[in-house]
């Protein structure tokens, strides 16, 4: 296999290419810093795997991968600092990726499932690569999911985590904040900012002093004839916007609708 | 104290309920409305009761109720003004009282001439078929002691007013100032827990460091493999830094991590076993809860002598409580010390997180073994909603 390597750091580019000589069947034949010199001699003379970093000064790996033709485009592992890219990293048809710092156990492992693809020829071996980078892909969204925070919460004296994704309202209740989740009222022992951080991963708006609201989980939006905002969220829940916050809700959903 | 006042400086003031105001105007109004019109109907049915009974000796002694209404409507914009200032001025013994004492004197004085104003706005409204019952010319004096009980009826009634208003407006201070402190306490709670939640000591940091750097020159791939395997143990306890619960066998991998680098460090002495973190029912814990009691067992395994140490750590479930153990062995002589930072951490995270339903203890099982068991609720995640199912 004719391998590239794209990083912008040159101890970074040494460490790939000691690995790389540790196999056989593995050929370096290019080291770029840039993307776009990379780019020009991919397409100019396409490798069979390139060896990508997404954090670049000038341009993402990212990038590079998404200006390749999806049809003829070499094989990619991306070799990045950062665990949250591995979704994303799939969904540009990548094969792998690696995480920085790696050892030679985790770049053989990579490798192997980097050759299980190259060589996939016959239908059955293609399904079987097909199926591998599938269950990677499911790991990454699981883990996704199982990394996002959890608040703990409070129904009729029973403790029960609540995943944020599914929280639809936050209110300050005196000394607890009140989530509610479809039909359900939770109360938590925390602060409504406390509470809004945890959520930080969701879409929050605001409506008055006392009340955020996950914005997935709205219905629908109506006006009063004062110009309050009252929505409908998922589980039936209406709620009404205050009239500090009427400007701010308006404002968020006139960005949605352009 | 101190790190208290560090702790508010740092905090979103948006949360906290505003600092104490004077009563809003709105309420202001409505409070003061309310109360004047039952002082309206009041006088009126009490005026035109006692002219029913001076009727029978054929007297005009009370004004029709038309111009007591009248009287009391032109008095309203007045008893506004007043009120609304006197909530401004306060209590204050050389401002606010004598202004407050003004005030009332003030509406209480005009109370009679408005009496009059209305008998004049009533005798030319209805010219034609309405005439002043007082016609009979009055003795004189009579004037000033109709004036004189008329203000000092009206003070009283003025000052049960101000009475209403200022206990409404007190009530709500105090109760902004509840909340306030409510408020206080809950961000006091969050920031302590964010602090207590950095629970990798610097030094354990530290002298992994330079336990890798020991075998980069003897064995490079070791120590290769010994920067992967901390980088993976960072990153880990940076994103469950950043939660406030992970899963259960996050915790078991993360505590693996952490053992398998001491191991590293010194070798055949420590023998470690844990429960296989896939095996574990689904269920949340603190995040980083069982850090501090594993860094612990390392630390005062390994101390006091040279001899293998045994770290074991076990996890028992049952349906609504979940139990975590970690069990080492010491040196027979050891003295047990007072309760460290990393023990006392772990108390008050699962007290402010649980109260009394968790606890932490920590205690010589045996001569040469040396138990922490953390008892708390087994948390589940919320299920789904179901169709059909989740009313309350």
């Amino acid at each position: 296999m004719k391998a590239f390597i794209v990083d912008d750091e040159r101890i970074a580019r040494r460490a790939l290419r000691e690995c790389c000589e540790a196999e056989p069947d593995l050929e370096v034949i290019g080291e770029f810093a840039r993307v776009a010199d990379a780019l020009a001699a991919i397409r100019c003379d396409p490798p069979h795997l390139i060896f990508l970093d997404i954090e670049m000064a000038t341009m993402s790996g990212m990038q590079l991968a998404h200006a390749l033709d999806p049809a003829a485009a070499p094989l990619i592992v991306f070799v990045t600092a950062h665990d949250h890219y591995a979704r994303e990293a799939f969904e540009v048809s990548a094969v792998d990726y690696l995480l920085k710092p790696f050892d030679e156990t985790r770049f053989r492992t990579m490798l192997s499932r980097v050759r299980q693809r190259h060589g996939a020829n016959t239908a059955a071996e293609q399904r079987a690569a097909v199926e591998t980078l599938l269950e990677q892909l499911q790991r990454a969204t699981r883990k996704v999911a199982e990394t996002r925070p959890r608040i703990l919460a409070d129904a009729g004296g029973r403790m029960q985590m609540i995943d944020v994704a599914q929280v639809e309202l936050l209110e300050a209740d005196r000394n607890y904040v009140r989530l509610r989740v479809g039909k359900e009222s939770f109360h938590a022992r925390t602060t409504l900012r406390h509470a809004e951080e945890a959520m930080s991963s969701q879409p929050m708006l605001r409506i008055s002093r006392s009340c955020v609201v996950n914005t997935n989980h709205v219905r629908e939006v109506n006006r009063t004839l004062r110009g309050d905002f009252v929505l409908v969220l998922s589980g039936g829940t209406t709620v009404s916007s205050s009239q500090g916050y009427r400007d701010k809700v308006r404002t968020h959903f006139e960005q949605l609708m352009i | 104290m101190r790190a208290m006042a560090l702790c508010l400086s740092g905090m979103n003031t948006e949360i906290l309920p505003p600092a104490p105001k004077p009563i809003a105007l709105r309420t202001l109004l409505m409070i003061s409305g309310l109360f004047w019109v039952y002082v309206t109907l009041s006088n009126v049915l009490y005026a035109n009761n006692m002219q029913f009974n001076a009727a029978l000796y054929h007297a005009d002694l009370f004004a029709p109720w038309e111009v007591r209404v009248v009287q009391h409507v032109l008095l309203l914009p007045l008893l506004l003004v007043c009120y609304w200032a006197s909530s401004r001025a306060g209590w204050g013994m050389l401002r606010g009282l004598p202004l407050q004492l003004l005030l009332a004197v003030i509406f209480a004085v005009l109370c009679y001439p408005a009496m009059n104003l209305a008998v004049h706005l009533c005798t030319w409204a209805f010219k034609g078929h309405w005439q002043d019952p007082a016609m009979t010319p009055e003795p004189s004096g009579a004037e000033q002691a109709y004036w004189t009980a008329s203000s000092v009826s009206f003070f009283l009634t003025y000052g049960f007013g101000v009475a209403l208003v200022s206990g409404f407006n007190w009530y709500q201070l105090h109760r902004d100032s509840e909340l306030r402190g409510a408020a206080l306490e809950r961000v006091w709670t969050t920031a302590r827990l964010s602090a207590l939640r950095m629970q990798l000591s610097p030094h354990t940091l530290f002298n992994l460091l330079h336990t890798i750097r020991g075998q980069i020159n003897p064995e490079p791939e070791i120590a290769r493999s010994m920067v992967v395997q901390l980088a993976d143990l960072l990153r880990r306890l940076l994103s469950a830094g950043q939660r406030d619960f992970s899963l259960l066998s996050e915790e078991l991998s993360f505590a693996r991590m952490y053992l398998e680098l001491q191991q590293q460090r010194f070798g055949d002495r420590l023998t470690v076993s844990l429960p296989d973190a896939g095996a574990q029912p689904a269920l949340w814990v603190p995040s980083l809860i069982l850090q501090p009691l594993v860094e612990n067992a390392v630390l005062h395994g390994l101390d006091g002598h040279d001899g293998p140490v045994e770290i074991r750590l076990e996890v028992s479930t049952s349906p609504d409580r979940l139990t975590m153990r970690i069990v080492n062995t010491t040196a027979s002589l050891a003295v047990a010390a007072g309760e460290g930072i990393g023990l006392s951490n772990v108390r008050e995270r699962l007290a402010v997180q649980f109260g009394a339903r968790a606890s932490l203890s920590a205690y010589r099982a045996e001569p040469t073994f040396w138990l922490a068991q953390i008892t708390m609720p087994a948390l589940l995640e919320r299920a789904p909603a179901t169709p059909g199912g989740g009313a309350s």
